[in-house]
């Protein structure tokens, strides 16, 4: 759990640090839009550090589309 | 936001991009997967992807004729209207996001299975990400000037590998032909014509900011990369069939597997460490375009002022993405070989093509 944390903290300040001034030159609209961002980010960020099974955006993918792609690849492997 | 005149590319450099996304990571993943679902007759599949990629391309192009001056959004906008748009532009950034951490997350299992098989798949994952981002905060025309260096390295390791595993081909590997009939070619096609000729689609994006006088080559020289992404990456299928044999569709980065018995005299082996780097530039290079690209449909999506502002959020999700979405390999590889394909024809092709139908239609009304 640490070393996934660290992980992140890394990244995050590797990827943020640079955005610091864009964020504080924004207007609100902006920051509310970067803010909704944080939701995906904040729930996959919790699965990540927790090692967690939750739904994922593979999940909903293989579960929409996958499935079709399934049945045509099960079909073309038919002999 | 800045104005598209502001950044801009000329057509080679355009070339230079295409040419990267097309080679980029398909070059070290194509030939097990082709191999293994058309076995002998992976050529034949590869080649009515090629075929079915161009045809693809000259829709890219006739609305990039049609609408010169719109981005890719906006011309969803004009052809479909806001809401059916809207949905269309969700659904790619969706399958932008999904693309993007396929991409670091296939670089990551390849530093894993390969070369450094100790390190934990974060690294590779963090690194990649921050250096793409950071990549994209440069701009399309420093990408553009970049990759030159990064392809030819790429495609100079990859000619050496060609050339040196000559010795080692056998060319009764490549018969019988359709043993198990259409089907295999098919399934071929299937998997090919969605990664990568199908993601072509995506330059519909890149396409204006191609600086207005250079736009005439655009076209041209599009074709021209097509055909020489179709041939390089054929060439390596050959190679790695005539090489390997029937195992080649076992072999997980089987151009990497190919490098590993090559051995000049006594002296140089160990080529595959080289290689394998190079190979690994290709793979940066489309993560970069990706994230270029999905950067910016979201920005012109929520019609912000800084184009870059939500930057460091898309990389950070990603990054998780390729963190979290997978517990094993096999679940990675499925969703690559099976589902991918169908997303980018149902999520990426067909709104274009309608997208070129209705401009078509029209067009056409609006002359009688």
């Amino acid at each position: 759990m640490m070393e996934r944390m660290l992980v992140l903290l890394l990244t995050g300040v590797a990827l943020f640090a640079v955005n610091a001034s864009r964020v504080r030159r924004s207007g609100r609209r902006e920051r509310w839009i970067l803010a909704s961002f944080g939701v995906p980010a904040l729930y996959l960020a919790v699965m990540y550090l927790t090692d967690s099974d939750w739904p994922n955006l593979h999940d909903l993918a293989n579960q929409s589309l996958g499935r079709i792609a399934h049945l045509i690849v099960k079909w073309l492997e038919q002999t | 936001m800045r104005a598209l005149g502001k950044q801009t590319i000329s057509a080679g450099q355009l070339a230079i991009l295409y040419v990267s996304y097309m080679i980029g990571s398909s070059i070290i993943n194509i030939p097990n997967p082709m191999i293994h679902f058309a076995g002998n007759m992976a050529w034949l599949s590869f080649t009515v992807s090629a075929l079915m990629g161009m045809l693809l391309l000259s829709l890219v192009l006739y609305l990039f004729r049609c609408y010169p001056d719109d981005e890719y959004t906006a011309c969803l906008n004009r052809v479909f209207g806001r809401w059916i748009a809207g949905v269309f532009i969700v659904l790619l950034i969706l399958m932008l996001f999904l693309m993007l951490a396929y991409i670091i997350l296939d670089i990551g299992n390849f530093f894993t299975n390969t070369m450094m098989v100790e390190t934990p798949m974060y690294v590779f994952n963090t690194l990649t990400i921050v250096v793409a981002a950071y990549t994209v905060y440069a701009g399309i025309e420093v990408m553009g000037r970049m990759f030159f260096l990064l392809m030819g390295s790429m495609m100079l390791a990859v000619v050496v590998i060609v050339f040196l595993a000559v010795p080692l081909t056998r060319t009764e590997t490549l018969l019988p032909l359709f043993t198990e009939g259409i089907k295999p070619v098919l399934h071929g096609i299937y998997f090919s014509f969605g990664f990568p000729f199908g993601e072509l689609f995506l330059f519909s994006v890149i396409l204006p900011f191609v600086r207005k006088d250079s736009r005439r080559d655009a076209g041209k020289w599009l074709y021209a990369m097509t055909a020489l992404s179709w041939l390089l990456l054929l060439t390596v299928v050959i190679i790695t069939l005539m090489t390997l044999g029937p195992l080649a569709g076992d072999r997980k980065f089987s151009l990497f597997a190919v490098a590993r018995l090559i051995k000049v005299g006594n002296f140089i082996v160990g080529l595959e460490a080289i290689v394998g780097i190079a190979l690994i530039a290709g793979s940066f290079t489309k993560a970069t375009i990706v994230l270029f690209i999905l950067n910016y449909v979201t920005a012109r999506f929520f019609k912000l002022d800084d184009d870059k502002l939500l930057l460091p959020a898309i990389s950070f999700i990603t990054f998780l993405l390729s963190m979290t979405m997978f517990r094993t390999e096999d679940e990675f590889s499925f969703a690559v070989q099976v589902g991918w394909p169908f997303i980018v024809m149902t999520v990426g092709i067909v709104p274009l093509m309608l997208a070129a139908l209705i401009t078509l239609l029209r067009r056409n009304m609006g002359r009688r």
